[in-house]
């Protein structure tokens, strides 16, 4: 289970404020498939760091229970330096997998040949995708998080990627920030809206659609007109 | 066992496994691409002993107790290497594995504790390797308190590991910070007493060097190592005392920035 408890963060420049939670209290149990819906620079990043331990909100408590992933499909704890297959290595030793399980999964999946053991800046970022994208369906949690990434790669392989974490949320959670509502139907049951620092919560992804199109998310301009009438 | 018991256990048994697991990853990553590799770390040290004992050659000079020049040297070079090595080291792993944070609750202070114990690790590994190659050398150099050399080493493992900490911390936060520390630290190169000993000092000079808590420790060092060396201006308070006030500031800077320039948090 998460909880966020009067949950505040700001974000500070020099001239003014940006606020990205302001006092959000909300609860997720470990299996629920929640959708967040927000618009590019809303704080979908901000809030799955806050939601996953990396960054402390300003006020307010988050509390965990039950193994919570790293954000699906992440390349930032690949090492350019190291193989694929070294970076697999030292990753799931840290979360304590068996190396020789994780590794092979990780191979098959991301399915990316002899250059699973070549360095990881020799990688082109499809590559990087779908080796991250495979390490993440590699270890099971009690809830995955992800920000925006459900896939990787080429079509084929996005196919492959889809299927690996429906099963997966066969057994676990889902928290899915996106600026997409097809991508929170696709995955989620429970729809909130991230606007003006508050979670809203909506019964379907289209409502938390309707609240950013026509609170204040997009301004008036000729093309966002276009878009609304589409 | 108790369940509270065992949840200690298990924390510890994990977080003993993390900072292996960071250990391996910087061995492996810090000269990843390069031939030599990870034996660089021992060389360097190794290169920087020649150089030296070809300057004290060219110069014709002799250390200031009867002792050889190669292990003299070597017990200059090895804490300031140990030194400067914990340094960079700890503010590297905070830029180069800072993304570790996502994984399995590693906090950036497990990566300053991982990388400081590594060059720990690395000063005995590399004082023993230098004493076996100058054993192999036909001199027989002979320790004359072998604790007594390790109690200088560790002295100078706590000294850097809280500056290192401190200089981490500052360069997590500010970027102006993390260019300065190698300037700033430069001159303990020159005043450490890696090519002389306390009491060559002029008597003018001695008390401005008083405050250098790696002299004291080399001077410890030294101690231990030379039978004929017996330092009356080596103190253990110099270092500890540094040491701690370098800590708490690390600590007193970490609570008021909370999170570093890329909003990683400084836990």
């Amino acid at each position: 289970m998460i909880s966020l408890i009067n949950v505040s963060r700001y974000h500070r420049h020099a001239d003014d404020h940006t606020i990205i939670l302001n006092d959000v209290s909300v609860q997720f149990e470990s299996k629920d498939r929640v959708g967040i819906l927000a618009l590019g620079g809303a704080g979908k990043s901000t809030l799955s760091r806050i939601i996953s331990g990396v960054e402390r909100p300003d006020q307010g408590h988050v509390l965990r229970s039950g193994n919570l992933s790293f954000p699906i499909g992440t390349t930032a704890g690949f090492h350019a330096g190291l193989s694929g297959s070294e970076n697999v290595k030292y990753l799931s030793q840290l979360l304590r997998r068996n190396v020789r399980e994780t590794t092979d999964y990780c191979e098959s999946f991301a399915d990316i040949g002899t250059y699973f053991h070549r360095p990881f800046s020799e990688y082109a970022p499809g590559m990087r995708a779908r080796l991250a994208f495979a390490f993440s369906m590699s270890v099971e949690f009690n809830t995955y998080i992800s920000d925006g990434v459900t896939s990787a790669g080429d079509h084929g392989f996005r196919d492959k990627c889809e299927a690996a974490l429906f099963e997966r949320l066969n057994r676990s959670g889902l928290i899915l920030l996106s600026r997409h509502a097809r991508s929170l139907n696709r995955f989620c049951t429970k729809f909130y809206a991230l606007h003006a620092g508050k979670l809203l919560p909506c019964e379907t992804a289209e409502e938390a659609q309707d609240i950013l199109d026509y609170a204040d998310g997009y301004g008036d301009t000729y093309w966002n007109e276009v878009a609304r009438r589409a | 066992m108790t369940n509270s018991a065992r949840i200690i256990t298990e924390g510890a048994w994990n977080w003993a496994n993390a900072i292996n697991t960071i250990m391996l990853r910087e061995i492996r990553c810090r000269f990843a691409g390069d031939p030599l590799g990870y034996l660089w770390t021992f060389l360097v040290p190794v290169l920087w002993i020649g150089t030296l004992m070809f300057f004290f050659s060219l110069l014709g000079r002799r250390p200031a107790i009867p002792v050889d020049t190669s292990v003299f040297i070597a017990t200059g070079v090895v804490p300031y290497v140990l030194f400067r090595y914990t340094i960079s080291s700890m503010t590297r792993v905070a830029s180069t594995h800072r993304h570790l944070v996502h994984f399995a609750n590693v906090r950036v202070s497990d990566l300053l504790f991982a990388a400081a114990l590594l060059e720990l690790i690395n000063a005995l590994i590399i004082f023993a390797v230098i004493f076996a190659l100058i054993t192999l050398l036909d001199q027989m150099p002979e320790v004359d308190d072998p604790l007594q050399t390790v109690h200088g080493i560790l002295l100078t493992a706590v000294f850097a590991a809280s500056v290192g900490r401190f200089a981490a911390i500052a360069g997590m936060v500010s970027e102006t910070a993390k260019r300065m520390v190698p300037v700033i630290l430069r001159p303990m190169f020159w005043i450490s007493g890696i090519f002389f000993i306390a009491p060559e000092l002029p008597s003018k000079i001695l008390p401005f060097l008083d405050w250098n808590p790696l002299l004291h420790a080399i001077e410890t060092t030294r101690d231990g190592v030379f039978l004929d060396y017996s330092s009356s201006f080596a103190d253990d308070w110099v270092p500890l005392t540094v040491s701690a006030a370098f800590l708490l500031a690390s600590y007193v800077l970490q609570t008021a920035a909370r999170r570093g320039s890329d909003r990683i948090e400084l836990t």
